[in-house]
């Protein structure tokens, strides 16, 4: 099974951060993905990923509007978007993935 | 100590005919404050168009949340609006409203994982459709109250 790691954060963090969480969770268990997602939200950090989820992660899925740890994905495929496309059009992302259109960060 | 709940039916308006984002916030300003729950209508109003600004709060599925944190907020609360109509909020058809109001002093962090238990189960399609078929504000509390009883 393929393992997806993502972070989603936004500037307020109070509802979008855990839309597109809920959003990216749900899509990638009914695709058949293992998936582990960290928010950055009001509340701060939670979920995090820590570095066997990085290693392990075949894909990094980077959904926010504000300012994101990046160094720690150095190496990986990643897809940078807005927290708003996790929560509104999650399947585009996804289809990225399937057509292997993420790019080494 | 007297708990306030975070929502309660007084917070709630079912088939309200509102024309306009600008009127749903008025409504939203207008409920907070007869029950008590924000002491400054202009700065809370003024907060909510500010956050309004930075990122619509239309989050697709007809639902928008516009959510402050703000000096003028007395009481976490949340209002929901099932709007007669479905209006035109940022380009988006936005039908129901559930509303946020965060004091600006105390970031509790029990309140921010209710809100958060919130976003992610309107990600839910029965829930949703649920909500959207309400006729009376004692159902809409019967999808809501789930709230309340996390904060005890």
């Amino acid at each position: 099974m393929k393992k997806i790691i993502a972070v989603c954060a936004c500037p307020a963090g109070i509802a979008h951060t855990y839309m597109a969480a809920e959003n990216l969770e749900n899509y990638a268990k009914k695709n058949g993905y293992d998936i582990k997602v960290e928010t950055n939200g009001s509340s701060g950090v939670e979920n995090r990923l820590n570095e066997n989820d990085i290693t392990a992660a075949d894909y990094v899925i980077i959904a926010a509007d504000t300012k994101v740890e990046m160094e720690r994905f150095k190496g990986k495929l990643l897809l940078e978007t807005s927290v708003s496309t996790a929560v509104r059009k999650v399947d585009d992302i996804f289809k990225k993935i399937e057509n292997n259109e993420l790019k080494e960060y | 100590m007297i708990s306030v709940k975070l929502i309660d039916e007084k917070l709630i308006k079912v088939n309200i005919e509102l024309n306009n984002k600008k009127e749903v916030i008025k409504e939203f300003s207008n409920l907070l404050s007869i029950n008590d729950r924000i002491s400054n209508k202009e700065l809370f109003e003024k907060d909510v168009i500010e956050r309004e600004s930075e990122l619509s709060t239309s989050m697709g599925y007809g639902i928008a949340i516009p959510h402050t944190q703000s000096e003028s907020v007395s009481e976490t609360s949340l209002v929901f609006l099932k709007l007669s109509e479905a209006i035109d909020w940022d380009n988006d058809k936005v039908q129901m409203v559930l509303g946020i109001a965060v004091p600006y002093s105390k970031r509790e962090e029990k309140h921010l994982k209710i809100l958060s238990a919130l976003a992610r189960k309107l990600m839910n399609e029965e829930f949703r459709e649920g909500l959207l078929n309400v006729t009376l504000p004692s159902e809409a509390m019967q999808y809501l109250s789930f709230l309340n009883l996390e904060i005890e």
